[in-house]
């Protein structure tokens, strides 16, 4: 197990955990769910076919583990709320007070913004952000770690990059609730 | 802070890549022990009743008596299986005698899909019976109820979603309803594959990357799901498959269908879950009698199927008549992790079947109040639905009050869906 947990970090921790950071916006939370897909891809590392690259399988185990924590996240909010069952309630907005990490605070404002703004996107538009830019995958590896059509993913791009602009002509800087770490 | 209002695309794609890379604190040491230790924790959690047992000064006593439990099952094979044939032949019969539906199925399987517990029955369908079932007989053991499935009504859709964040292993299903407004009307296969890939589904795991076409087979009643060469189906965790487990029984049993089958690019079987196991089908219990309440920490009441509670809806290997399942409603067992439906003071003095149109008589003395009423009319107008019943009325004094506010004659069962949401 050793070995191989050597060469899944050497090869793609650094992103895997860059991509779970993004997904979350929360470092602590990421750290945890980096050790969860650790686990379940040692755990099934054997019964992986090799079907997709191991590059995507771990991407889209990945992708799992952060929208289960964020899907039980928005049901403890819920719950908390007493407004259970409010179908059309957007996940993401329980990252609210998420902390703004160091690397980002370093930033420019434009940069600082844009991550702000970013959490404003759907939760698949942000996937598509997330994978395409941030982490730098293809159109076929971003289709294939989310499982859609190349077309699918240009599209998403596409009105992602667009609703992503509108947040940012629209965002006047008050209603933003992160503080930094 | 800024307001740009002149954002360029082309800038703004190029930003997006300047996103800073967030560095994991973890060293790769701590990381790796932290694994390690979550790992054995866990493997130690499934071995512990074990090492429990090892302690105990009864094991001795415990084995042998186990090992003359088994010796007895060895010697008496053809007593029980001769008393199993006929009480199931007997069970189908009445059931055809009570039930349209089943006179469109084969009577063996019938048969075969009426006790959790049926061994010869699981070998019938082959070894993936054994683990189809096995879920179930867990269900009955547990004490939580953290999430349940979404039901349809005509123009509606059924997606299951999770109930409670404390997930385990232990959780159950259940069935709510949710309307939804479609454009025009859909097939069933379409249904089905929109409840599994609803973007609000949670089937314990996504499969709207994963799931390729959903085929209903009319003459063996059953669901054929294909999945894409690249599914992940086999990396799920126990508590995913626990759930997607639970939540398929569940789901397609409410839809009455008996047989779930699995393909890959339409070949037979898919590898699930972390047992490195090929399941090619699971059969699906589509016997329900009767209804409980469930009330979680909100105050919500969610109506549970007997099947999910783990009641045994059973006599004598027949399924019980909709009188005895009125009555068996208004009981639970002292640890039951849900409640009766039916309240105490409810006495059913008649119920008589008049065709589709069950007339249920409530005594002089029972007693319901109008909200109780509710959940309880509900309740058994879903369990009339069982029978193939598709109206219900009340009648007696004690509803006589009720009636001026509630309507409690003709309650149609037609469509009838669980806890609409």
């Amino acid at each position: 197990m050793r070995e191989e947990f050597d060469r899944l970090y050497e090869t793609y921790h650094h992103t895997l955990f860059q991509y779970l950071f993004y997904m979350v916006r929360n470092r602590e939370v990421a750290e945890e769910l980096v050790q969860e897909v650790y686990i379940k891809v040692l755990h099934s590392f054997q019964s992986f076919e090799g079907k997709s690259s191991e590059k995507t399988w771990l991407y889209s185990v990945a992708k799992h583990v952060g929208i289960d924590w964020i899907r039980s996240q928005s049901r403890k909010k819920r719950k908390w709320e007493g407004q259970q069952f409010e179908w059309s309630e957007r996940e993401f907005e329980l990252q609210d007070h998420a902390l703004l990490p160091e690397e980002i605070l370093v930033q420019k404002d434009e940069i600082q913004h844009i991550y702000r703004m970013l959490k404003r996107c759907t939760d698949d538009q942000q996937q598509v952000i997330i994978l395409r830019y941030i982490q730098a995958l293809s159109i076929s590896e971003t289709a294939e770690v989310l499982g859609w059509t190349e077309s699918k993913v240009k599209t998403t791009q596409h009105r992602a990059i667009k609703a992503l602009k509108q947040h940012l002509e629209g965002y006047t800087g008050y209603d933003v609730k992160e503080a930094s770490e | 802070m800024t307001n740009r209002s002149n954002w360029d695309e082309d800038k703004l794609e190029e930003k997006l890549q300047q996103l800073p890379p967030i560095k994991d604190r973890q060293s790769k040491e701590e990381l790796f022990q932290v694994i390690q230790k979550k790992m054995n924790e866990r493997q130690i959690d499934k071995t512990d009743p074990v090492v429990i047992k090892k302690k105990r000064p009864w094991l001795y006593p415990a084995i042998a008596t186990a090992a003359a439990v088994f010796l007895i099952m060895l010697i008496l094979p053809s007593l029980i299986d001769n008393n199993d044939h006929f009480s199931r032949g007997d069970m189908d019969k009445a059931d055809m005698e009570r039930s349209g539906v089943a006179e469109d199925t084969d009577s063996g399987d019938a048969g075969i899909m009426m006790d959790f517990d049926d061994e010869a029955g699981e070998k019938e369908l082959g070894g993936e019976m054994g683990i189809a079932s096995a879920p179930e007989e867990e269900a009955m053991e547990s004490d939580q109820l953290v999430n349940y499935v979404i039901v349809p009504l005509p123009y509606a859709m059924q997606v299951p979603v999770i109930l409670d964040s404390e997930l385990g292993e232990d959780e159950r299903v259940t069935l709510i309803g949710k309307h939804l407004e479609l454009e025009g009307e859909l097939d069933r296969e379409s249904m089905i594959y929109l409840a599994l890939t609803s973007e609000e589904a949670h089937w314990g795991t996504d499969l709207r990357s994963q799931l390729q076409d959903v085929a209903f087979n009319e003459n063996e009643n059953s669901i054929t799901l294909d999945f894409y060469g690249g599914h992940r189906m086999e990396s799920l965790s126990s508590t995913q498959e626990n759930i997607f487990s639970r939540a398929i029984h569940e789901y397609f049993s409410f839809l009455g269908i008996e047989l779930v089958k699995f393909t890959v690019d339409g070949d037979s079987g898919i590898m699930y879950g972390q047992t490195g196991e090929r399941h090619h089908e699971w059969g699906i219990n589509t016997d329900n009698r009767g209804y409980y309440v469930y009330t979680d920490e909100t105050g919500t009441d969610f109506l549970i199927r007997a099947v999910v509670a783990g009641e045994n809806m059973y006599e004598n290997g027949e399924l019980l008549s909709l009188s005895d399942t009125l009555d068996k409603m208004k009981y639970v067992s002292e640890d039951g992790w849900y409640e009766p439906v039916v309240p105490e003071d409810v006495q059913f003095s008649n119920v008589a079947i008049e065709g589709n149109h069950a007339i249920i008589t409530l005594s002089e003395d029972s007693e319901i109040n109008r909200s109780d009423f509710d959940l309880f009319a509900e309740a058994v107008a879903l369990t009339a639905a069982d029978f193939d019943i598709d109206f219900i009325s009340f009648v007696g004094r004690s509803i006589d009050e009720i009636s001026e506010f509630r309507e409690t004659e003709m309650i149609s069962t037609t469509n009838l869906v669980p806890n609409i949401r």
